[in-house]
C-alpha cells in the first residue's frame, strides 16, 4: 500500500501536501466560521496573476507572487473594514480584478500556456526541495500564530463585539489571518492548483463541525481529518493513476458526506431517546 | 432637564467612574447623541431609559469603550469593565461550548483552561442554576440559558463597572428575580451598575438613579423623582 513512498518525488509530494494541509486546517475555522470561506478562492485568483507576473520577470515567480498576494490581502481587509464592503464582495472585487489583469497579461505575452495549465490544476508530483522548505516555514508560522493568539482568535471569530470590548486588536488579527492565507495560497498554488487550493481551507472545518461540539474539537478534529484525507488522496492517486489534487478533494468530499450522514443519524437517535429520557 | 457633570461632582463625594464632556455622536447625517455632559460616580446604580432609537445603546457603547464620540471627551477610570450587550451578533450554529464562551470573559486566558479557572466557571454555572451545561454546545441551549451564559461571561472577571443592556429580556420571570438579587448584591459590594431597561417598576432599589435619554439628557435624578415627573418628561 505504501510502495509509492519508494519514489522520492512521491515523498516530496506527500510532505508538501501534508504541510499545506496542516497550515490550511489550522487557519480553516477562523476563516470559515467568520464567513470568510471565499478568501482562499479569491486569493488563488490573485496568486495566479501574481505567478503570471512573476514568470514575466524570473524563473522563480514566488518572489513576485508573494508580495502581490500580500498586498491584495491587505486590500481585501481594508475594503472590508474601511469601505464598508461585505467580506464576500471585497474578496470578489479584488480577485476578479487580479484575475482579469492576469488574463490580459497572458493574452499579450507568448509562451504562458504550459505554465497556466499547471497553475490551474497543480503539479504535486514536480515538487522541489525549496517548495518543501517554503511550506515548512508557512506551517511553522501558522502554528506559532495560532498558539500565540488562540484564545483571542476564538473570541474574535465567535463574537467580535466582545473581542473589541475585551481589548483584543481584532483589526491586527484580521490582517494577519488574511496575510497568512495569502502566503498559504501562494506556497500551495503551484502544487495543488488555483482551482482547488481553497478546498484545503473549506473542508476541514465543514467536516469536523458536523460532529464536534466545541471549538477545540472543530479545530483539532479538522487538522486530523485534513491530514488523513490528504494522505489517502495521495495514496489513491498513485495506485489508480489519478491527478493528485483532485483525488484529495474527492476524499475530502467523501469524508464530508459520511460526517453529514453520521450527524443526521446521531440527531435522529437523540430525538428518539429524548421522550424515553423524560419518562 | 439636563444635569451637568459639574453638578453631579458637586453633589457627591464619591470618585468618578466615567465623565462625559460635551459628547456628541453622529452616524453620517444621523445624530445619535448630542451635548451629553454627565458623570457616573463609583458605586452608582443607574437605570438608563428612553424610547427606541433614543441613543441608549450608543450611550452604553461609549461607556464600554466600543465607540469614540464624534465630538467631546470621555474620561474613564481604571475600573475593570463587565458588559452584557443587548444584541449578540453571533452565528447561532457556531461550534463552541458553554465553558469556552464563559472562559472568554476572563481577563487572563491561556491556551488550556486551568483547573482553577474551570472551578470558577463551574461555581458561576451553579450560581446561575445551570451547572449541567458546562460542556454543552451553545447551539443546543434555549434563549434563556444562553442569556445566563452571557451574564456569567460579563460578570466572571469580577468587574467594578458593570454595564447591562436589557439583561433580563430573555430570562423567565422566576430567574429574573433571582438575577436581580445577584445584581443587588453586587451593588451592595460597591460595584457600579449601569442597567438599560424599558421597565422601571421592578427596579432593584429606591437608591437607584435614572437617566432618561432621547438624543440628549431629558432627565437625571432619583427613582421616586422620576416617577413623579414621568408624564412631563415623556411630553
Amino acid at each position: 500500500m505504501f510502495s509509492f513512498l519508494q519514489h522520492t518525488f512521491m515523498v516530496y509530494a506527500l510532505l508538501l501536501a501534508l504541510l499545506i494541509a496542516l497550515a490550511a486546517a489550522l487557519l480553516s475555522p477562523f476563516l470559515v466560521l467568520s464567513k470568510q470561506s471565499l478568501i482562499a478562492d479569491g486569493m488563488a485568483h490573485i496568486a495566479f496573476t501574481g505567478v503570471v507576473i512573476g514568470l514575466l520577470f524570473s524563473n522563480e515567480p514566488l518572489y513576485i507572487a508573494l508580495p502581490f498576494a500580500l498586498l491584495a490581502s491587505i486590500a481585501i481587509t481594508f475594503l472590508t473594514e474601511r469601505a464598508n464592503l461585505d467580506n464576500d464582495a471585497a474578496i470578489g472585487v479584488v480577485s476578479v480584478f487580479a484575475l482579469a489583469l492576469g488574463l490580459i497579461i497572458i493574452s499579450k505575452s507568448d509562451g504562458f500556456n504550459r505554465s497556466v495549465e499547471s497553475l490551474l490544476v497543480g503539479s504535486l508530483l514536480t515538487v522541489t526541495v525549496p517548495e518543501i522548505i517554503g511550506a515548512s516555514v508557512l506551517a511553522l508560522l501558522v502554528i506559532c500564530f495560532i498558539l500565540i493568539f488562540y484564545r483571542k482568535l476564538i473570541i474574535t471569530t465567535f463574537d467580535v463585539t466582545h473581542a473589541r470590548f475585551a481589548g483584543v486588536n481584532t483589526m491586527f488579527l484580521k490582517y494577519a489571518l488574511s496575510a497568512l492565507t495569502s502566503i498559504f495560497v501562494v506556497v500551495g498554488v503551484r502544487a495543488i492548483g488555483a482551482l482547488l487550493i481553497s478546498a484545503f481551507i473549506l473542508f476541514p472545518t465543514l467536516i469536523s463541525r458536523q460532529l464536534s461540539k466545541s471549538f477545540n474539537m472543530t479545530l483539532w478534529g479538522g487538522v486530523i481529518i485534513s491530514l488523513i484525507a490528504t494522505f489517502i488522496g495521495i495514496t489513491v492517486s498513485y495506485h489508480f493513476t489519478l491527478p493528485t489534487g483532485p483525488a484529495i478533494i474527492m476524499v475530502f468530499t467523501t469524508f464530508l458526506i459520511v460526517a453529514y450522514i453520521i450527524r443526521i443519524i446521531i440527531a435522529k437517535r437523540r430525538l428518539k431517546d429524548a421522550p424515553n429520557a423524560r419518562s | 432637564m439636563p444635569t451637568s457633570s459639574r453638578k453631579m461632582s458637586q453633589t457627591s463625594n464619591k470618585p468618578l467612574a466615567v465623565k462625559l464632556t460635551d459628547v456628541s455622536v453622529n452616524f453620517g447625517d444621523v445624530i445619535a447623541l448630542k451635548n451629553i455632559n454627565f458623570s457616573i460616580n463609583k458605586g452608582m446604580l443607574l437605570y438608563v431609559i428612553g424610547p427606541n432609537g433614543s441613543g441608549k445603546t450608543t450611550f452604553i457603547r461609549l461607556l464600554a469603550k466600543l465607540l469614540e464620540p464624534t465630538h467631546g471627551t470621555i474620561e474613564h477610570s481604571d475600573d475593570r469593565l463587565g458588559y452584557l450587550p443587548q444584541k449578540l451578533n453571533i452565528n447561532p450554529n457556531f461550534p463552541i461550548t458553554v465553558e469556552e464562551v464563559i472562559y472568554s470573559g476572563l481577563a487572563k486566558q491561556s491556551l488550556l483552561i486551568s483547573k482553577g479557572d474551570r472551578e470558577l466557571i463551574k461555581s458561576w454555572l451553579k450560581k446561575m442554576q445551570i451547572p449541567h451545561l458546562l460542556k454543552k454546545p451553545m447551539a443546543h441551549l434555549s434563549g434563556g440559558q444562553q442569556q445566563r451564559v452571557y451574564i456569567i461571561r460579563a460578570l466572571i472577571s469580577n468587574p467594578d463597572f458593570i454595564i447591562l443592556d436589557e439583561p433580563t429580556s430573555a430570562l423567565d420571570p422566576s430567574f429574573r428575580s433571582f438575577f436581580n438579587d445577584i445584581i443587588t448584591a453586587l451593588h451592595h459590594e460597591g460595584k457600579t451598575i449601569i442597567f438599560v431597561t424599558h421597565e422601571l417598576h421592578g427596579a432593584l432599589c429606591d437608591c437607584a438613579s435614572v437617566l432618561y435619554i432621547d438624543q440628549e439628557i431629558r432627565f437625571f435624578g432619583g427613582l421616586q423623582e422620576y416617577f413623579e415627573k414621568e408624564k412631563n418628561i415623556h411630553v
